[in-house]
């Protein structure tokens, strides 16, 4: 900045001069894109698709389409979704925001930054949100924990920059609730979003991408959220320090074991943290010295898990260059509480 | 002027405390705008349900920065924030053609208030990044600008919270106002 004490008033004659000469922004050197080609618009009955590599993190816009199946198989900046009836929309990992208007009777599958919702009506939708989904003069809103994968999906997920661990899909805040009724709700845990869809509506869009919305396979984690209630036996937080390792094959094999013993996750968070941070929620251990190592390279998983806490211990898998923590029945609660609490205050603006 | 007493009025515009207030529709960039002054972490922003605040210390100026959540439910509430406000900064999403109406009429109505009055307007033409982004030049023809703000200084600047360009050089338009302000 420049001299301060320097400063006079410009005239506007001045300021529209200077704008002549203003500097080089990136976006004036932006190469010549077609922004045709990054919307679905004024469809009708039909369906579409973008295959990977067709929109490389560009914008992505949905407007005035009906009865339609469409389908974006890459990732996004981001989405709006604008004036559309009875349409079944599955959209690839978006940066910032997925902002949804004026629709109706939607389903919806989309990984994001940010949700919102404006005017809809009865929207289905399928969520992996890294922020808590906002919704406004929306009625009849269904959510569900998003369970997808498709072979490019993770690379997608990280060039976009979605964390694969912190979902808020069920944490929904409204800003026009009414008396004595709900605007949202959340869809039983059985639902699937390929009970919208045939196996020719996939194959019409890509035969080589196998699309999956499965739990099976899914990338992201399935958590209960709010679903989760007393009596699924006890709770325990499950931490993985990843360090220097930079993919999640390891946490994927840890998930794994944790379905096959007959437990689930009710929340997972992703962060980073410092050496207090580390002490004050794993204890001052030996062990924790080692977390305080890997926390230094890398981010802290943790999740909160429900189920056959006993049998998960004794079958804890190997892994390869990250480290586990798994709470006891002593410590269970209290490293629950400090984790979650930790992550909500560090992460809430 | 002695050196101590040009030292001391240089201590006093120092220490200046600025009230910036930061307004616009929902999913305009406001929160992003606020994290990217204070440097910190853009990616895991979420909307904003009642409001933010950070104080950010520059050469000069210690600016007290009001980010206030732009849900239309929430607008009424702006007017909350208005007193002792010194620049006011107007957050428009460049490629939301869709509310180029709605946030024109929102920001026409935040120039009628009285306590806004005089008060020197930044607007940013934030997300310049995206493909589908709208120059400052055709926002400022569509929402009229030029007819529409009189008896105040007021400058649209091109930026991008994301890749954070044109942020400074609004800022620094920010500062020229103030020192303007100073002088009456
Ligand atoms: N590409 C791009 N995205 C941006 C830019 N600025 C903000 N965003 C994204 O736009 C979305 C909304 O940003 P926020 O900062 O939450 O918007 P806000 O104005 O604070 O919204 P409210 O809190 O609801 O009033 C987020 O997903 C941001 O990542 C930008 O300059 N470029
Ligand atoms: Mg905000």
């Amino acid at each position: 900045m420049g001299n301060l004490l320097g400063f006079c008033y410009k005239s506007e004659t001045v300021l529209q001069k200077e704008e002549d000469t203003k500097p080089v922004f990136s976006w004036d050197k932006r190469e010549d894109l077609d922004p045709a080609d990054y919307c679905f618009e004024d469809l009708e009955g039909v369906t579409r698709g973008k295959l990977p590599g067709q929109i490389n993190g560009q914008q992505f816009s949905i407007e005035n389409c009906k009865d339609c199946i469409l389908f974006v198989l890459d990732n996004v900046a981001s989405l709006t979704v604008d004036d559309c009836t009875n349409c079944v929309i599955f959209i690839g990992p978006s940066k910032g925001s997925v902002f949804i208007r004026d629709c109706t009777d939607v389903k919806l599958a989309v990984c994001c930054q940010q949700f919102r919702t404006r005017d809809c009506k009865r929207i289905d939708t399928y969520l992996h949100s890294n922020t808590q989904p906002i919704i406004e003069s929306s009625v009849g809103m269904k959510f569900a924990c998003l369970q997808i994968n498709y072979p490019l999906l993770a690379d997608q997920v990280k060039s976009s920059g979605v964390s694969l661990f912190n979902n808020e899909w069920s944490n929904i805040y409204d800003f026009t609730p009414v008396e004595h009724n709900s605007n949202f709700s959340l869809l039983p845990e059985t639902a699937k979003f390929d009970t919208y869809l045939t196996e020719e509506h996939i194959s019409s869009i890509s035969s080589s991408n196998k699309v999956a919305f499965s739990s099976h396979n899914s990338l992201f984690p399935l958590t209960v959220g709010t679903h989760s209630r007393d009596g699924f036996g006890n709770t325990a937080l499950l931490s993985v320090f990843l360090g220097q390792v930079d993919d999640y094959v390891e946490v994927h094999k840890l998930l794994k074991t944790v379905q096959n013993c007959e437990c689930r996750l009710r929340r997972s968070k992703e962060t980073r943290m410092n050496t207090d941070t580390v002490i004050r929620i794993y204890g001052e251990s030996e062990r924790s010295q080692n977390f305080n190592k890997f926390a230094k390279d890398g981010p802290v998983i943790g999740f909160e898990v429900e189920g056959d806490i006993d049998t998960l211990r004794s079958t804890l898998p190997e892994l390869q260059g990250v480290l586990v923590y798994l709470s006891t029945d002593k410590t269970s609660s209290k490293d629950i509480n400090n984790f979650f609490n930790y992550v909500d205050m560090t992460m809430s603006t | 002027m002695g050196l101590l007493s040009l030292l001391r009025k240089f201590q006093k515009e120092a220490d200046r405390e600025v009230r910036i207030l930061l307004l616009g529709l929902d999913n305009a960039g406001k929160t992003t705008i606020l994290k990217a002054l204070a440097d910190e972490d853009i990616t895991h922003i979420m909307p904003t349900q009642g409001f933010n605040i950070k104080s950010v210390a520059t050469t000069g100026f210690k600016l007290n920065v009001w980010d206030i959540g732009g849900q239309k439910k929430i607008r009424p509430y702006w007017k909350n924030y208005f007193e002792n406000t010194d620049v006011l900064i107007y957050v428009i999403d460049s490629t939301d053609k869709k509310r180029f109406d709605e946030t024109g009429v929102e920001l026409l109505e935040l120039l009628e208030e009285e306590k806004l009055s005089k008060v020197p307007v930044l607007i940013y033409a934030n997300k310049q990044d995206l493909l589908k982004s709208v120059k400052p030049s055709e926002i400022a023809t569509a929402l009229q600008l030029s007819s529409a703000i009189r008896d105040r200084q007021w400058q649209i600047q091109a930026c991008s919270a994301l890749t954070k360009e044109g942020i400074k050089d609004g800022m620094e338009w920010v500062y020229s106002s103030l020192g303007a302000q100073k002088k009456k």
